[in-house]
């Protein structure tokens, strides 16, 4: 057997992988902050990962008019950053930073993905909860009520969903059907 | 169990079980009829003749031993799909049950999962004592799938947004690049390199650009790499044929320019004239995008396609390469047609371009008995090939029938409006193939030269066409209609597919009836999901079909085995 070596880096390669994955995310939830955040969600599925809602935020459209030059320069960056400021239940929009704000503001790193209609698109990678397969639709008799997001934030503005929040109270499924 | 459920799993035996004995039929069929089989009774005539002695007859067949071992498709393919279905079957499995099962666990459950296929098809495939290439082959692949359905996993169990999509398709893809290349297995390297392709379509539409980058990163290298002439025109092919999908058909299509200048850099370093082929065909897609969209149409009008044009014609004078010419004669006929015919609204209505692309593959397969080369048929055929194959496949949908029987979509033949020089020159082209066509008939009839399966085609994708046009004019129901040619569609596929095997088998093209068998899987397991699809558990409908297509594979390869050692031991 040649190729004796070769599938045990296959294997180291396969566990970096994995081990990158899971780091990246435990950094953030164990050094983050706990941000709740108000939202909107669409029922959409997605082709890998079945059921799942989309969410969506004041924050993931940059509505206020830009500038011709700050519109270009938020499209070359790539980057832009939500600065966030606590209104009694949730965190609301302060404003948009272009530049990395200090620390002792609470803000959430967005990627910009595209210009539509006029409209700056950001995502922050929170834009996705995973429901159980067919348990979407349990959600959507939700609608209508205030939906919260509750979402850790790390030091560099990083953003992971811990849950769901309807009303105040965390999303349960019933998984003995 | 509902009721559906049950006709599911009938549905599905019963489509699978056919496939099974097509299968099998195929296999003897091609086994049976073998051109080794020929030579071997023609080799013992000689021997008892005494022409030739048994140190001769032996070297001729020791010759042609090897070649005919590697030549049993079906095998491969059905392990291959055996193995897809189960791989698939497990990914969805893990991803709609994933509420009965703790994260952890099932992280770990698939990581090992796929980790203990990894280690078994490698020693499958590479065992000294005993392998299994074929089977071993599949087991890799299967752990491929296994792993990306462990990537997947974390990804939904951390809830990265669906928008990172790309970053899930990226990594699953370039962490099974090396395990294609170290394990020399070809259908992992095109499932990477397919990863990374879809990586590319994700990142595409998050940013907005086009996404050419991905496919030509893909490929280039795997064709300067490759020696192998014939596995090279397979992805020149490929290139070539994706790169509408690819560059967002209407928008992009000047990347075909990119691709030409590619396709003439390799040509001018590796001089073979392959490559100023497939120049020539990247022209042709390069005028074909531009039926929605012509580039700089804005700035220097609808002729500048008769720039890169007349480029590549001079170079073709120069080196003498008669074949690109024939192509390239075709590129204008059909790049005026184009420019003549462009209307914005043409883009709307698929089965108007799609009319377009089917006329120019018949063509194609047309003319490409003319070509003399043997070598230089190739391009020619898979040009063809897929240009036929691709609109037969997208009109064998009952949805899309339905869409083009919208009122405001069907025209009929009526030659008035914006649509009458689009009209009057799509007729023009049919008069040129129907003209062609009878060339055919009568050359037929009178030196029995012609092939029956050009003939045959011609005249089927000729009338799906008038059906298309005309049917929708008579004044019968539309429902009618529209299950008339979703079959008349459906039943032209089939016909197609089957008699390109055949014809394949005629003409001694492997790669065609690989290719034509793989289709004709898709094709069954399109028609499957139509039917099957809501009524049976996704997951467990991939893993049965799965596991029962590796079990016949395992089984066709041990008969392969039999067949073999029994052969050789009557030598």
């Amino acid at each position: 057997m040649k190729n004796k070596y070769l599938i045990w880096i296959v294997v180291l390669l396969w566990i970096t992988v994995l081990s990158v994955i899971i780091f990246k995310h435990n950094e953030i939830t164990t050094h983050g902050k706990i941000v709740i955040l108000k939202t909107e969600p669409v029922d959409p599925r997605d082709p890998f990962r079945g059921d799942y809602l989309n969410l969506q935020y004041d924050i993931s459209t940059i509505a206020d008019p830009l500038t011709e030059i700050q519109k270009k320069e938020v499209l070359q960056s790539r980057k832009i950053y939500a600065v966030l400021k606590k209104e009694d239940y949730y965190y609301v929009l302060d404003h948009f930073s272009t530049t990395k704000p200090n620390k002792n503001v609470t803000y959430i790193r967005g990627g910009v993905w595209g210009d539509l209609s006029n409209m700056i698109r950001v995502q922050y990678n929170i834009e996705s909860y995973f429901v159980p397969e067919g348990k979407g639709i349990e959600l959507q008799t939700h609608l209508g009520k205030d939906m919260f997001v509750e979402v850790y934030v790390d030091e560099m503005g990083e953003a992971a969903i811990k849950t769901l929040l309807i009303g105040k109270e965390p999303v349960k499924f019933d998984t003995n059907q | 169990m509902e009721a559906a459920a049950i006709i599911g799993i009938f549905v599905s035996l019963l489509i699978l079980s056919s496939f099974i004995v097509g299968g099998i039929f195929l296999i003897f069929f091609l086994k049976k009829s073998s051109h080794r089989m020929w030579l071997l009774k023609e080799l013992t005539l000689w021997k008892n003749k005494q022409i030739i002695d048994s140190e001769s007859f032996d070297k001729i067949q020791e010759m042609y031993t090897p070649k005919q071992k590697e030549s049993i498709p079906p095998i491969k393919i059905i392990i291959s799909i055996g193995s897809i279905l189960l791989g698939i079957g497990l990914i969805l499995f893990i991803a709609s049950n994933w509420q009965f099962l703790s994260g952890q666990f099932k992280l770990l459950l698939t990581f090992i999962l796929s980790l203990v296929t990894l280690f078994i098809g490698y020693s499958l495939k590479f065992s000294k004592r005993r392998p299994y290439p074929i089977l071993g082959e599949g087991l890799l692949f299967v752990s491929t799938l296994i792993w990306g359905a462990t990537i997947i996993f974390l990804f939904q169990n951390y809830q990265v947004s669906s928008a990172n999509n790309y970053i899930l398709t990226l990594l699953w893809g370039a962490s099974i690049f090396p395990v294609a290349i170290w394990f020399k297995s070809e259908s992992i390297f095109y499932l990477s390199f397919f990863l990374l392709f879809l990586s590319g379509i994700f990142r595409g539409n998050l940013t907005e650009t086009p996404v050419y980058l991905y496919l030509l990163i893909g490929f280039i290298p795997f064709l300067l790499t490759s020696r192998d002439k014939k596995r090279k025109v397979i992805p020149c092919s490929i290139l070539a044929m994706l790169m509408p999908i690819f560059t967002r058909f209407e928008t992009y299509g000047i990347y075909y320019l990119l691709l030409l200048t590619i396709f003439l850099v390799i040509y001018f370093w590796k001089k073979e004239e392959m490559y100023l082929i497939f120049g020539s065909i990247s022209v042709f897609f390069y005028i074909l995008t531009s039926i929605t969209k012509p580039f700089l149409a804005q700035f220097v009008g609808h002729w500048f396609f008769i720039l890169p044009l007349a480029l590549v014609l001079y170079i073709v004078f120069w080196k003498k390469s008669v074949s690109s010419l024939f192509i390239l004669l075709f590129n204008f006929v059909i790049g005026l047609l184009v420019q003549f015919t462009y209307n914005a609204d043409v883009g709307k209505n698929v089965i108007s371009v799609v009319k377009i692309i089917f006329l120019i593959g018949l063509l194609y397969l047309l003319f490409e008995r003319y070509i003399k080369d043997k070598i230089m048929k190739l391009p020619f055929m898979v040009v063809g090939y897929f240009t036929m194959l691709i609109p037969a496949f997208v009109l064998s949908f009952y949805e899309i029938i339905q869409e083009t029987l919208d009122p405001k979509i069907v025209y009929g033949f009526l030659l008035y409006g914006k649509f009458a020089p689009y009209r009057i020159l799509s007729i023009i082209v049919l008069v040129i193939v129907l003209g062609t066509f009878c060339l055919r008939l009568l050359s037929k009839i009178t030196k029995e030269s012609g092939d029956i399966f050009l003939f045959i085609i011609s005249g089927l994708s000729l009338l799906s066409i008038l059906l298309l046009e005309l049917l929708p004019l008579l004044k019968l129901s539309n429902n009618f209609v529209l299950w008339f040619l979703t079959f008349y569609q459906n039943a032209f596929l089939l016909t197609f597919i089957l008699f390109t095997i055949f014809w394949a088998y005629k003409k001694c093209m492997n790669w065609l009836i690989n290719m034509s068998l793989v289709v004709f899987l898709i094709f069954v397991i399109m028609r499957y999901f139509d039917v099957v699809w809501k009524l049976l558990d996704r997951s467990l409908f991939f893993i049965l079909g799965g596991i029962i297509l590796l079990g016949i594979g395992t089984f066709m390869e041990k008969l392969r085995r039999k067949l073999v050692g029994d052969e050789h031991h009557e030598e």
